[in-house]
């Protein structure tokens, strides 16, 4: 359905929350080719997705799944590829500096969670905001409080890392990642590091975030919330996208041997 | 043991102190503050920035102390820059000091984690604002005993500036020496000044070890 939409095209729709079936592409990558010294890692990767939308992204470990969410927000350059972001081109070769106004447009929360061991909770959300888009304290404390609400975390607020369980240190990076109000999210395996008790609070925070309609993109293997909230499924194997399609056809109705042998593996 | 001596030449003493506080705190600062551009630069992907900043390294440790403070006192006039011996003393022991300085800088930062610079970058923080908010804050833990080491032998050290004809505490000692002949008593006076200026220095590396501690 995204594929005759052409991303330079006027939005339509620019409230993802007003009701209407939303189509206007928020992100699209075409053809992302990334080579590591000689082997080629990401080999023509295109995804479009659009605003609001959940787009999975599944495959065995060293397809290149993180490869290419890495390349969608620029903290690697791809070797050939075009990115958009809402319908605009995005020039991948132009100096970091000029990329990090994009890159705050992309919230990206990472499997080890990554936050910043010496800060707290609160000021691990605010530091961002703050440097980057010159929010005086006092705002960025308010947003940030908003967003540990959001997240279930106001009470743990002045707690350092190393005092939170990893799903709350989770969903701090996530607090952490939404406080630029990004209008993409990536998420990147998010729940592997965590014990299974852990996982469901962080992937109920992520159900809340698909329901108020954020677009994103997730690196998941968890597969009843894959079927539940993604759009899309996209099936990753050797740094290409062999199958894409809806989730229950994807997972129950695979075409390649790959992905059969993958969906098998992951059954049980 | 009589410590006439030492009261009757309080303001040598004094003065000598001085001397060799201020170019130890003035090496110090400056020493620490070329070292960290340095450090940074010592391991970008650019050449035209690494390469200076290895040669530096390499040629400040390789180099003798006193080779350096003499090339800056007797060795720059033959290039038309003359210092006085103050200034002469400072730029040569900062020199010395500022090779290690680099090279404690340097393992601090790399012992930062990589994902915390990817962190800082995904979330659209600049590198000069990441390097000063998140990752030297978690490098000093690392930084700061090595560094505080160097720094009390560049303090110690200073008594080699006593040959590029400065009035500082050991060379102002031992004049007197040579003319009271109470060796004991003056050289103790002196290790006890020495001592004290390097505690306060070790009680600022316990503050910076307490201010850095997380986790
Ligand atoms: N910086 C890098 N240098 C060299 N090879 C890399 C680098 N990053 C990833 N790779 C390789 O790319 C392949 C895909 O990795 P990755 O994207 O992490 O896969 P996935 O996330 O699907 O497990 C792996 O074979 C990995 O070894
Ligand atoms: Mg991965």
């Amino acid at each position: 359905m995204s594929q005759g939409a052409d991303p330079r095209s006027p939005a339509h729709e620019d409230s993802p929350s007003a009701g209407a079936m939303p189509t206007r592409v928020m992100v699209e990558a075409r053809a992302i080719v990334k080579r590591f010294g000689s082997n080629t890692i990401l080999d023509g990767v295109s995804l479009a997705a659009t605003s609001g939308s959940v787009t999975a992204i599944i495959g065995a470990s060293g397809s290149g799944k993180s490869t290419f969410l890495r390349c969608v927000n620029l903290l690697i350059r791809p070797d050939a590829g075009e990115l958009f972001l809402d319908g605009q081109r995005i020039d991948t070769d132009r100096r970091e500096r000029d990329l990090l106004r994009y890159r705050c447009e992309i919230g990206m929360v990472f499997q080890s969670y990554n936050l910043f061991p010496h800060m707290s909770a609160l000021q691990n959300i605010i530091e961002a905001p703050m440097i980057v888009h010159r929010v005086s304290r006092a705002e960025a404390v308010e947003r940030a409080m908003g967003l540990l609400d959001k997240v279930r975390l106001r009470h743990r607020a002045e707690a350092y890392p190393h005092q939170l369980s990893g799903g709350e240190q989770q969903r701090v990076a996530i607090a952490r990642a939404l406080a630029m109000r990004p209008r993409v999210m990536l998420f990147d395996e998010v729940t592997s590091a965590l014990d299974p008790e852990l996982k469901g609070e962080v992937l109920a925070t992520m159900r809340d975030l698909a329901a108020d309609g954020m677009t994103m993109i997730v690196v998941s293997h968890e597969m009843s919330f894959v079927r539940q909230v993604a759009s899309e499924v996209l099936f990753m194997s050797g740094g290409r996208i062999i199958e894409r399609g809806a989730p229950d056809s994807i997972l129950d109705r695979p075409q390649s041997p790959e992905l059969s042998a993958f969906v098998a593996r992951i059954m049980d | 043991m009589n410590f006439d001596v030492v009261f009757d030449n309080l303001d040598l003493f004094w003065r000598g102190a001085v001397s060799t506080f201020t170019i130890a705190f003035v090496t110090s600062v400056l020493s620490v503050a070329a070292a960290l551009p340095l450090a940074v630069m010592r391991d970008m992907r650019s050449p035209f920035l690494s390469w200076p900043a290895a040669a530096f390294s390499w040629v400040s440790r390789a180099t003798p102390a006193l080779a350096l403070l003499f090339f800056a006192y007797y060795g720059l006039p033959g290039i038309g820059i003359y210092l006085a011996p103050v200034p002469a003393a400072i730029l040569g022991l900062s020199l010395s000091a500022a090779g290690y300085n680099m090279e404690f800088i340097r393992a601090g930062l790399q012992a930062v984690p990589r994902t915390q610079y990817d962190a800082a970058r995904a979330l659209g923080i600049p590198y000069r604002a990441a390097l000063r908010r998140i990752i030297i804050p978690q490098a000093m833990r690392v930084i700061v005993p090595p560094l505080a080491s160097n720094l009390t032998l560049v303090i110690k050290g200073s008594a080699l500036a006593s040959l590029v004809a400065v009035s500082e505490l050991t060379g102002e000692a031992m004049a007197l020496i040579s003319f009271t002949y109470k060796p004991f008593e003056i050289l103790i006076t002196v290790a006890a000044i020495y001592l004290a200026i390097n505690s306060a220095l070790i009680s600022f590396q316990h503050y910076l070890e307490r201010r850095f501690r997380f986790g």
